[in-house]
């Protein structure tokens, strides 16, 4: 069973890895993304407008904010999440995190969008879907607003899926 | 006089009814084994150890939700026939036109089903099994084995027949579109909430969930989302905004007296290492034909996919087992644990902090060595264990997209509810 303490170090050492994670879409993305690819991330995500969503991850990082090991500084519209550099000492190493860095790199240089495209096609398979073109059609629907970036959503899906290679 | 309607007596509203002939699947589901189990599965787990009159079930929630969504649902500007998206074989997209009163009864079917999935003290159990009670509910909902798929595939009406069954499990995990009839079961504004608050506060004799329910739904619309470009539901902020804020009030109070009371929180986790005992010895190698009265348990932790096996559990299987393991079980450990729940007695709080593990400080150290054998009883709670998590007030910035709750100023204009609120805004900074 993992403990509060054991979720936030993960998210710690998730941010630590790379450094800056640019809005709270693409940071509940990521998580629910690299928790389909089997690091053991607990949080319980459910399906909203803009993708899955977990509100136990959004308070956790609201914790860590209180707790100033993450900075979080308004851009524009979005928030942007940085390691506090005094604190970083408290965030213990993390196997799975090490152990999939170059995946973790990958999925922060996406843009949001995309990566929500990616975690609706997981949340969707998860929810029994299989076939490609039925996806596709599903996610138009879900998606109308996405609709010019749903089938390079799925080459990325793919290649995440591949183990990918950059 | 023919009596066109089943009547159910209900200490919130008074009365709930369905209608015998259009509302027919309701009855038949609620007259099922798989729904009749909610009866025996308590609604506030061990509410009652502080509260003793929350013994409430999820039955009459189930019900509370069916009968509130249909009334929500008869409030709104629906119009009588709504398009719902849909694919054909190729994955290409069709529309399909549906009835309005069609896509009410699919609407009270969702409310009557959301929980039907719930498991015996859900929260502790949910973490011992890995088992998602959403997911267990889309089983139950769709097992060719059980009940319910039969009556929802034998609607009378043709479209309802083919696809009443995936609207509702689409409902119930967030993919159904429009994305507004998902937002009357789960949402920020939701039917769901509108009911546990009410009947949790009024079971728990507390006056803490008072809101005008009708004022609120004369109060709600359909409209356009202007940030995200979707229909959704809006409150007239002129006229509602009180309503919605006494609702979110009553949350707030019902979070702090109820389901954050440090008793009940006490006995819940002492539920949470009674199961983590079990899981232990199980792998330790005990002999496990002495530890279980019936193997139902059992074959469930080995195989959360075991329907038959989930459906036999239920409060009172759990605490004849706790009653069991009090008294026989060689496990001293086990034993202990369950005498405190079989005879109620209470942890006491030591320190309440917000953000600081007790365990990392000197004193904890230094606690825990006191206790020595005893070790087993101390634990450390938080937020992220409570079964109700209302994040919405617990969130500290500005509220996620996801959990907005949309007040329309005008014509135009649009504002979430704690911008323009200074009560929310004011609760949403609170340290609860």
């Amino acid at each position: 069973m993992i403990t509060t303490s054991e979720n936030l170090n993960k998210l710690g050492a998730l941010l630590k890895a790379v450094s800056v994670i640019k809005g709270r879409t693409k940071f509940q993305k990521m998580v629910y993304i690299l928790q389909n690819k089997g690091l053991n991330f607990s949080e319980k995500f459910k399906y909203h407008y803009y993708g899955p969503y977990s509100s136990e991850l959004q308070l956790e990082v609201d914790e860590l904010v209180d707790r100033e090991i993450f900075k979080e500084n308004g851009e524009g519209y979005a928030f942007k999440y940085e390691i506090n550099n005094e604190l970083e000492e408290s965030i213990d190493m993390d196997d799975e995190i090490s152990s999939n860095i170059e995946l973790i790199k990958y999925l922060v240089d996406q843009d949001y969008q995309s990566l929500e495209l990616v975690s609706t096609i997981y949340y969707l398979k998860n929810s029994g879907y299989s076939k490609e073109n039925i996806l596709k059609g599903k996610l138009n629907i879900l998606k109308p607003h996405l609709s010019s970036k749903i089938s390079e959503s799925f080459s990325l899906f793919n290649k995440i899926e591949a183990g990918f290679q950059k | 006089m023919p009596n066109h309607s089943k009547v159910i007596r209900d200490p919130i509203y008074n009365l709930i009814s369905f209608d015998k002939e259009k509302e027919k699947a309701i009855i038949d589901i609620i007259n099922t084994p798989e729904f009749q189990r909610l009866r025996r599965i308590r609604q506030l787990g061990l509410s009652y150890y502080t509260y003793p009159t929350s013994v409430h079930d999820r039955f009459s929630h189930s019900l509370g939700v069916c009968h509130v969504v249909g009334e929500l649902f008869d409030n709104l500007n629906i119009p009588d026939k709504v398009i719902i998206p849909e694919l054909d074989r190729e994955g290409n997209n069709i529309s399909l036109e549906v009835e309005k009163d069609q896509l009410r009864l699919v609407v009270k079917l969702a409310g009557l089903l959301h929980d039907i999935g719930h498991g015996p003290f859900s929260h502790a159990f949910e973490r011992i099994t890995n088992v998602d009670h959403e997911k267990m509910s889309e089983k139950i909902i769709s097992s060719k084995e059980l009940n319910i798929l039969n009556i929802l595939t034998s609607l009378g009406n043709e479209l309802l027949n083919k696809y009443a069954l995936k609207w509702i499990i689409e409902i119930l995990n967030g993919t159904f579109n429009p994305i507004w009839v998902k937002e009357l079961i789960s949402s920020q504004l939701d039917a769901d909430r509108i009911d546990y608050l009410l009947r949790d506060a009024y079971m728990c004799g507390v006056n803490y969930a008072s809101f005008d329910i009708k004022w609120l739904f004369q109060n709600i619309e359909i409209g356009r989302i202007n940030s995200d470009d979707r229909d959704g539901l809006l409150i007239n902020a002129k006229k509602g905004i009180h309503a919605v804020e006494a609702f979110i009030v009553s949350r707030y109070h019902m979070y702090e007296q109820v389901y954050f009371h440090k008793t009940t929180r006490g006995f819940e986790v002492i539920v949470q290492k009674i199961f983590d005992r079990l899981k232990e010895l199980i792998l330790k190698g005990d002999d496990v034909n002495e530890l279980f009265l019936d193997k139902s348990l059992l074959n469930f932790i080995e195989n959360n996919d075991n329907l038959e096996a989930y459906l036999q559990l239920d409060d009172f299987y759990l605490v004849t087992h706790f009653k069991y393991w009090k008294d026989n079980s060689k496990d001293e450990i086990l034993s202990k644990l369950c005498e405190v729940i079989i005879n109620r007695i209470p942890s006491k709080m030591i320190n309440e902090k917000a953000n600081e593990n007790l365990w990392d400080t000197e004193i904890g150290h230094k606690l825990f060595e006191q206790l020595g054998d005893n070790q087993v009883f101390y634990f450390e709670d938080n937020y992220n264990n409570v079964p109700y998590k209302d994040s919405y007030l617990l969130g500290k910035k500005s509220s996620e997209r996801a959990e907005h709750i949309w007040l329309k100023l005008g014509d135009k204009e649009q504002k979430e509810l704690g911008e323009i609120s200074p009560i929310i805004k004011s609760l949403r900074n609170n340290d609860l």
